[in-house]
């Protein structure tokens, strides 16, 4: 009868492919581990603030009062633009309407709002902005309001703008920051888009914003 | 007489181990903190105001810059906390001791918008830059005062108030709490310092903290660092 002290040892050559399975199995365990429990890497610049994002009433597109608040359970991206914005705006409402695609593509359109507030408040109505945002998605909103009502939203939300003279025949121009912010769905202010960000990037981050 | 037992090699064992070692490692990263980062506190506010020359100075001049703010006025004196001395000191000592590679800069707001134009504060701030040659660029910056308020009030969270002076000579005085702010390139407060007297080697550490994240932030070391945000290993 074979005890288990008496337990033939395996040989040499065997010892070494266990030994050597072991350490490939370790190390692949690892490296699944790694990616696996690996933090997602936003694509925008993170906030972690404790308070959350500074709360607004304006008057959309349509006419209707708008209250960021009212948007708590969806991703909301908050740029601050205007109608006759030559080139910084368009550029970016294209990208901005490529991660609005991307989320239909996957049925999730409701589940994100972007609204576009105007820097430009003396000369943007709604007439104006409607316009405007129709060039891109007929689901942007656009958001007016007093000059000094905007001053202070974009103020806190980390917006510079600034009129500057042009020779241009639409007239002044409007200098601003040119970032999307995203709200998260409790109302937070979560990442900032550089100016360039692309919609897929966009996309990704609001897509794993909205999963956890 | 009992049978000694023999420890008998199963992959499960193996399984269990592994399990326990990435446990392991993970509070071990939050306990230990290995890597620590200063918290991404909120954004800081956009302007656009005058600097002490008449130039136009705006938040997206700092882009990129880490940027330390302070808050006075040029009529601070007595027991005024006014914060622009140690900012001087703090000026010197980025230049000594701060991280090559990264650009910095010191913006002076001014609490007293009403009074302290363009030109009283390139009096006041005279003395601070006149043999000025250093690689820090130091702004004192005005602009009109709801918008200052809007600034300072609603995106630095410092309150502030004129009272009647008992100083000949002076109609009022402004009544705040001293205040250092330090904001990274993205334009997102990264460290407060309620105090008048900041130590500089505080400033510097948290200035150190930032430049390590930021020659960090590409490749596989991002992710660390991300990780340290995500257990908020703060110092």
């Amino acid at each position: 009868m074979t005890t288990a002290t008496e337990r033939p040892k395996a040989s040499l050559p065997k010892r070494i492919l266990i030994v050597a399975l072991s350490i490939a199995a370790v190390i692949g365990v690892l490296f699944l581990a790694l990616i696996a429990f690996k933090p997602y890497v936003f694509h925008g610049a993170v906030l972690q603030s404790p308070k959350p994002a500074q709360d607004f009433t304006l008057i959309n597109h349509y006419g209707q009062e708008t209250t960021l608040s009212d948007y708590q359970g969806k991703a909301v991206l908050l740029y601050f633009g205007y109608a006759a914005c030559p080139d910084v705006c368009p550029a970016t409402l294209a990208e901005v309407k490529r991660a609005n695609d991307i989320l239909k593509e996957e049925g999730r359109e409701d589940e994100m709002q972007f609204f576009m507030i105007t820097v430009d408040p003396e000369r943007d109505t709604a007439e104006r902005i409607a316009e405007f945002l129709g060039h891109f998605d007929p689901s942007f909103i656009g958001l007016i309001g007093e000059v000094e009502q905007v001053a202070q939203i974009a103020t806190q939300y980390g917006i510079f703008y600034q009129k500057q003279d042009s020779s241009s025949a639409m007239g002044y121009l409007v200098d601003h920051t040119a970032t999307v912010m995203l709200v998260d769905p409790d109302g937070y202010a979560r990442l900032i888009f550089p100016y360039g960000a692309p919609g897929e990037e966009i996309a990704e981050d609001v897509i794993y914003i909205l999963d956890h | 007489m009992s049978e000694k037992k023999v420890f008998k090699f199963r992959w499960l064992h193996l399984l269990y181990a592994l399990m326990a070692l990435v446990v392991l490692s993970v509070v071990s990263f939050a306990v230990f903190q290995p890597v620590k980062v200063l918290p991404r506190i909120s954004l800081a506010p956009g302007y656009a105001f005058t600097n002490q020359d008449g130039e136009s100075r705006t938040s997206e001049d700092y882009r990129g810059k880490l940027t330390l703010y302070n808050f006075t006025y040029a009529n601070c004196d007595g027991d005024c906390p006014d914060t622009t001395q140690k900012m001087e000191e703090i000026r010197g000592e980025i230049e000594k001791s701060a991280p090559a590679g990264i650009d910095y800069a010191l913006v002076t707001v001014t609490l007293d918008p009403e009074r302290d134009t363009p030109e009283n504060l390139g009096l006041f701030a005279a003395p601070y830059l006149s043999a000025d040659n250093s690689t820090v660029s130091w702004d004192f910056i005005t602009g009109d005062p709801l918008r200052v308020r809007y600034m300072v009030g609603g995106g630095f969270n410092l309150f502030y108030e004129a009272e009647a002076s008992p100083n000949q000579g002076s109609d009022y005085e402004i009544k705040f709490y001293p205040l250092f702010v330090l904001v990274d390139g993205w334009g997102i407060i990264r460290a407060e310092y309620p105090t008048k007297n900041l130590d500089y080697e505080e400033v510097i550490n948290d200035i150190n903290f930032l430049t390590v994240e930021i020659n960090n932030s590409d490749g596989a070391a991002k992710y660390a660092y991300e990780a340290a945000h995500l257990f908020r290993c703060y110092p």
